[in-house]
């Protein structure tokens, strides 16, 4: 390093800088030993470095502390009875978790069909069982508890459900009880129509149209049905017909016959009605107010 | 964006934890406060420079490494000094050094104090340099990086205001 009049003052700047090397700093420092003219520039250079004021400190230091998140670890204050009781916990829940896992949706559907076997029997004639149309209805209806059963949004599963599975084991028993009475009837019913349909009509059904399949505008009360005028009235023989059941037949047409008059009662005073509605002190009338 | 240039070229997987970061608080509050003030003129400002400094570093502890947040703190007070003088837009040229130098009081004669009152007439740019020179010891490269300017900028600034103070305190010393 070549050090003379012209850099000296750079040199001095970078040595006060504390970015020369050591060898560069001694070489500068035995310069200027050489030649003590540039002494007072070195020590004029050096006095405006300044000098930190350590006793400028932050006084809020204490605000600017961080608490660490706390963790209480799970071995001090009450490990053991803690310990125990997590233990405890964790194996009810896994216990009772494992156990209705068992009792899923398809045993559900077994438990179902099971039912569903016992209560056939007694449902209904041998023969809805027996005929065709009845053994089609017990097929669909095995079929239909084999299938998936689909799983509704937002439902839980059964196994987290023990009373929802509860309810639905005895839903699906009863409701597989009525079916199957239902499917007795309907296999009754389908059997007297294939014969009736399967008989040839008689020449004076085909001429008339039977009275009691007429619709009639009229408020007469319709007659009185009895089982003895089943021949007048031309019912057919296929149609199940007895006493008690045409009482009730008669009694509903009876009621409905006597709830339309009273509703044309009240349309007939609707008709003569005239409708105000006061807002503040304008009226809105509706219907004809001279009436 | 000075921020994102430092600390760009490293990956970003660090997280600064709470004793770090307390740590930095024991270790760094008090030269970075020293620096606020000195730089900003006013002790509650410093204050003010010093917690946002420190809870920017908080927030951003997740980016930070812990042997950057030196730096960090420090290049945040130096913006908001920067940004103070550009608001007040008050610049105290070097050549109205000597009209001033006139009207100094002459029983400043504490050396440390006639620095002080030179340190105050430096424009904003070198007095910020020269006090993190002096004050933390960084090295050109360093403030460089600090300040957004490049190593031989720092190195003119440095060398500019170091004469003003030495030509300052000649002056001084010869009035006195």
């Amino acid at each position: 390093m070549e050090i003379n009049k012209e850099n000296i003052e750079a040199l001095i700047l970078l040595f006060v800088d504390g970015e020369m090397p050591e060898k560069e700093g001694r070489t500068l420092m035995d310069f200027i030993r050489r030649h003590p003219e540039y002494d007072s520039l070195l020590k004029s250079y050096a006095t405006t470095k300044l000098v930190p004021e350590d006793e400028l400190v932050f006084p809020d230091k204490a605000l600017l502390i961080r608490e660490e998140n706390k963790i209480i670890p799970f071995h001090k204050k009450g490990g053991f009875i803690a310990r125990i009781a997590a233990i405890l916990v964790l194996g009810i829940v896994g216990i009772a978790f494992l156990w209705k896992q068992d009792e899923g949706p398809e045993q559900l559907q077994q438990v179902a069909i099971r039912q569903a076997r016992q209560v056939q029997p007694e449902a209904g004639p041998k023969q809805a069982s027996k005929s065709p149309a009845g053994k089609r209805a017990v097929q669909n209806q095995v079929a239909a508890a084999f299938l998936p059963v689909p799983k509704p949004k937002n439902m839980h599963t059964v196994a987290r459900l023990p009373k929802q599975a509860q309810t639905i084991k005895q839903e699906a028993a009863y409701g597989a009880q009525a079916e199957q009475k239902e499917i007795a009837e309907q296999a009754i019913l389908q059997q007297t129509l294939v014969q009736e349909q399967n008989r040839e009509p008689s020449a004076e059904s085909k001429a008339e149209q039977p009275e009691w399949l007429s619709w009639s505008d009229s408020l007469e009360p319709a007659p009185i049905a009895k089982v003895a005028d089943k021949e007048s009235l031309r019912i057919p023989d296929w149609v199940p017909l007895d006493q008690d059941r045409l009482q009730g037949v008669n009694d509903l047409v009876a009621q409905i016959q006597a709830t339309r008059e009273k509703v044309e009662e009240r349309v007939g005073i609707l008709k003569h009605s005239t409708l105000v509605l006061q807002v503040w002190n304008k009226e809105i009338v509706f219907g004809n107010r001279n009436e | 964006m000075q921020l994102c240039n430092i600390f760009a070229a490293e990956p970003i997987y660090f997280k600064m934890t709470t004793p770090e970061y307390n740590l930095c608080v024991k270790e760094l509050a008090d030269g970075l406060y020293r620096f606020a003030w000195k730089s900003l003129g006013d002790g509650e400002e410093a204050k003010d420079a010093v917690q946002q400094a420190f809870l920017t570093l908080w927030e951003k502890r997740k980016e930070v490494p812990p042997d950057k947040a030196k730096a960090f703190l420090f290049t945040i007070a130096y913006r908001r000094s920067m940004d103070r003088h550009r608001r007040r837009g008050a610049v105290i040229l070097p050549g109205s050094l000597n009209e001033a130098l006139t009207t100094e009081k002459k029983q400043a004669h504490d050396l440390k104090q006639i620095l002080q009152n030179a340190l105050e007439r430096l424009d904003q740019q070198s007095r910020t340099l020269i006090l993190l020179k002096d004050y933390e010891g960084y090295r050109y490269e360093e403030i460089a990086q600090l300040t957004g300017l490049n190593a031989t900028q720092v190195k003119v600034y440095l060398h500019r205001a170091r004469k003003i103070l030495k030509t300052y305190l000649v002056s001084l010393e010869y009035l006195i």
